[in-house]
């Protein structure tokens, strides 16, 4: 049975739709990253999973427990952050796992509090106010709020927010070491290079839709091939990329890469050099997920590199 | 059971964690123990003027100016006429003979046999009361009096002058004056954002992705907000008393006291009885027709358990703002905003004025059992319907 099954969800606000037909399925021991650019519905479609808001449309289960209809037997199966990890920041750490502990139901409390402190390291400021955490110490606290009632499925929206490199680190490290005792775990993120790292599969979200779901060695070996163009201005050459509909990077001031096979390619050289553009060079380049996934979620290119 | 047992036990912690908890307990001891402590300095105050000697001095200017105006009266180049003189006169020795009456009265029933008097005064009061020229307010007095006197008789209570204030009375006025306002401020300082709070800083996520159901949660914290207010409703009326105790002495716990007087307004004329003239005017008369009268101690508890309980329809008011609202600040102002309008939830003044919408007469004849079991009523099903409200609304801006 899947940890987690999405089935045609569909979320309107207003008359506005937010989610459009969802599907989606992840397995026990499964990494699987949900990756969408601001705005894309990754919270939203993390809310209506944890049961804060209801779907418009569709079926939401939870190891075979459907959200709605056994609302308990489904949340007590997972543990989650939703957006920031808010947690009551006039208790200290500690105290705010027993808050959550008591939610959970779990039978020995205390033995539980100290070996989600221990996974998540937090220790040392574990008894300080939570007012005095910073976002990364905030962020272990709400890891260890989720892990707290043993959950078979941990949903986690941008969890790495905030923590720092050796932080990232040893939360991916968990996350595998969770995933190999069979939890299923669903991280939202907009950062594709984190999610690479630790993710079995892959879902693309763009307005509310799924645009491509692969595992991740599939992603990496497809290697979609692309071209840099090397041009003397680009602003002239954009704007006819633009008007084509053809999406790109702009990837410095005189760069821009292209997503196409090698006859368009040169049907797109052959434009541009009638149309007077002086054109410095054509490379073949090797794309990385993290191009693919900026070209995939561009609207209709024009997206600008860092 | 064990569910809504643990919401509770996590929104206390939360609660004694909280700065505003122990700012309000502050508060209420503050105000409850210099409210009476000024209380009792005016009652220090006054205590002169109530004193034998300062009597004996208002007196003796009172038999002073009597002998002046007789000189006058004598003296013939005196410029007033005799008559206005022989008037005034009247008036001043009126005012001598109920001084000395009064003071008559008063050494009669602090030392003498008080009793006898009493029976005495009773006999007088009840001939008075046929007297049919009384009017509707004087008359009322007078029975009220005469009930008043019936029972300290019967339970050999000797009544308190007064310079023997009690610490009942004095926890009784203070009492009312508290709950007026005061104890809804604190009530929705304490109250205000149950629920807000965890919408406007967002915890309300973590809170409600727990298996236990939304109803529980919401459930939870009203009786939480219930349980604060009772505690803080009656410790405050107990600290109320205790400091009043100490300052005032412990005696007066049995003179008797009314529960179940109804007032209705009424024309009163003091010239003509009964006429509709000029010379009336409209005030509430007490009807004493359906009145108990139990000792001061058992009033004062009673009281106290009525303001809790009408100071727990205040917070289930404000609770239910609070869930209504999303922000903090929004909730607590609209909280303020109901208790300042809402004289109004004042369990009397309320039953009253919805008494008056529903029927368009004004009655007080509402006895306080029914009062009880409306305001029990009107709480539960309001808190039932936003609960149903809670149990299905989307979380999406926390
Ligand atoms: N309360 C709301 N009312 C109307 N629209 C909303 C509401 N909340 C979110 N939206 C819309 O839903 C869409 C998806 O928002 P969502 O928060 O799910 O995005 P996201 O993928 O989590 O973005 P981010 O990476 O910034 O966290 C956005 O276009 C947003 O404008
Ligand atoms: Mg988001």
């Amino acid at each position: 049975m899947s940890a987690l099954k999405l089935q045609n969800v569909t979320k309107k606000i207003g008359t506005k739709t937010i989610i459009h037909q969802l599907d989606l399925t992840v397995n026990a021991g499964e990494v699987y990253g949900f990756l969408g650019p601001n705005g894309s519905g990754k919270t939203t479609t993390i809310r209506m999973m944890v049961g804060l808001i209801k779907p418009t449309n569709g079926t939401i289960s939870i190891g075979g427990y459907d959200i709605r209809s056994e609302r308990a037997k489904a949340l007590a199966q997972i543990g989650t952050i939703v957006e920031n990890p808010e947690l009551y920041s006039y208790l200290t750490g500690r105290k705010n796992l027993i808050h959550f502990a008591r939610l959970a139901g779990i039978s020995n409390m205390k033995a539980r509090i100290e070996e989600v402190i221990e996974m998540v390291d937090i220790k040392e400021y574990v008894d300080d106010k939570v007012k005095t955490y910073s976002l990364g110490m905030r962020q272990r606290l709400g890891l260890a709020q989720a892990l707290l009632g043993n959950p078979k499925l941990l949903i986690l929206d941008e969890p790495t927010n905030g923590l720092d490199p050796e932080g990232i680190h040893d939360f991916r490290k968990l996350i595998r070491h969770l995933a190999s005792t069979d939890i299923a775990v669903f991280i939202s993120s907009h950062l594709l290079s984190e999610i690479e790292l630790m993710c079995d599969r892959v879902a693309i979200i763009k307005s509310g839709k799924v645009i491509t779901e692969q595992s991740v060695t599939s992603l990496i070996e497809q290697k979609t091939s692309g071209y840099q163009i090397q041009l003397k201005d680009t602003t002239l050459a954009s704007s006819i990329l633009k008007d084509q509909k053809i999406p790109y990077i702009q990837i410095d001031q005189q760069t821009l890469q292209v997503q196409l096979d090698e006859p368009r390619v040169q049907e797109l050289i052959g434009f541009l050099v009638s149309q007077n553009i002086m054109i410095h060079s054509v490379q073949p380049i090797q794309e990385t997920l993290e191009d693919q996934f900026l070209i995939l979620t561009s609207d209709k290119g024009g997206v600008i590199r860092a | 059971m064990h569910e809504l047992s643990r919401v509770m036990a996590n929104e206390f912690m939360k609660l004694i964690h909280r700065l505003r908890m122990w700012f309000t307990v502050g508060l209420m001891l503050v105000v409850a123990i210099g409210l009476s402590v000024s209380g009792y300095m005016n009652y220090q105050n006054s205590l002169n003027s109530y004193s034998q000697a300062s009597r004996q001095q208002v007196l003796g200017t009172q038999e002073q100016n009597l002998k002046k105006l007789e000189q006058e009266l004598k003296d013939k180049k005196s410029s007033r006429k005799p008559s206005d003189i022989k008037k005034e006169i009247a008036v001043v020795r009126a005012d001598i003979q109920s001084w000395k009456g009064l003071m008559q009265k008063e050494q009669q029933i602090r030392f003498g046999d008080w009793k006898t008097f009493f029976k005495n005064d009773l006999q007088k009061r009840t001939r008075d009361l046929k007297n049919s020229k009384l009017n509707v307010a004087s008359a009322a007095k007078l029975e009220g009096k005469r009930l008043q006197m019936e029972y300290q008789l019967q339970h050999d209570e000797r009544p308190l002058l007064l310079t023997e204030k009690s610490s009942y009375q004095a926890t009784n006025e203070q009492m009312t004056n508290m709950s007026r306002i005061f104890l809804s401020i604190l009530v929705v300082i304490l109250v205000a954002d149950m629920m807000s709070s965890e919408t406007t800083h967002g915890t309300i996520k973590l809170l409600l992705v727990r298996p236990v159901s939304r109803l529980k949660i919401f459930f939870g914290k009203w009786l939480v907000s219930l349980t604060i207010t009772l505690i803080l409703g009656l410790g405050c009326f107990i600290v109320l008393f205790l400091t009043n105790l100490a300052l005032y002495g412990s005696h007066g716990a049995f003179q008797p006291n009314f529960l179940g007087v109804s007032y209705s307004p009424m024309y009163v004329n003091d010239v003509n009885p009964g006429a509709l003239n000029e010379h009336a005017r409209l005030t509430l008369v007490p009807n004493y027709e359906h009145v108990t009268i139990i000792p001061d101690w058992q009033f004062i508890i009673f009281k106290a358990c009525l303001n809790t309980l009408s100071m727990m329809v205040v917070a289930t008011i404000v609770f239910l703002c609070s869930t209504a609202f999303r922000s903090s600040m929004i909730s607590t102002s609209a909280s303020l905003a109901v208790v300042v309008l809402g004289n109004l939830f004042q369990w009397t003044g309320f039953i009253d004025k919805f008494s008056k919408w529903v029927t368009g007469v004004t009655s007080n004849t509402y006895p306080i059992l029914f009062t009880v079991a409306f305001l029990s009523l009107f709480s539960i099903v309001a808190v039932i319907l936003a609960s149903r409200h809670f149990n299905r609304r989307d979380v999406l801006n926390a």
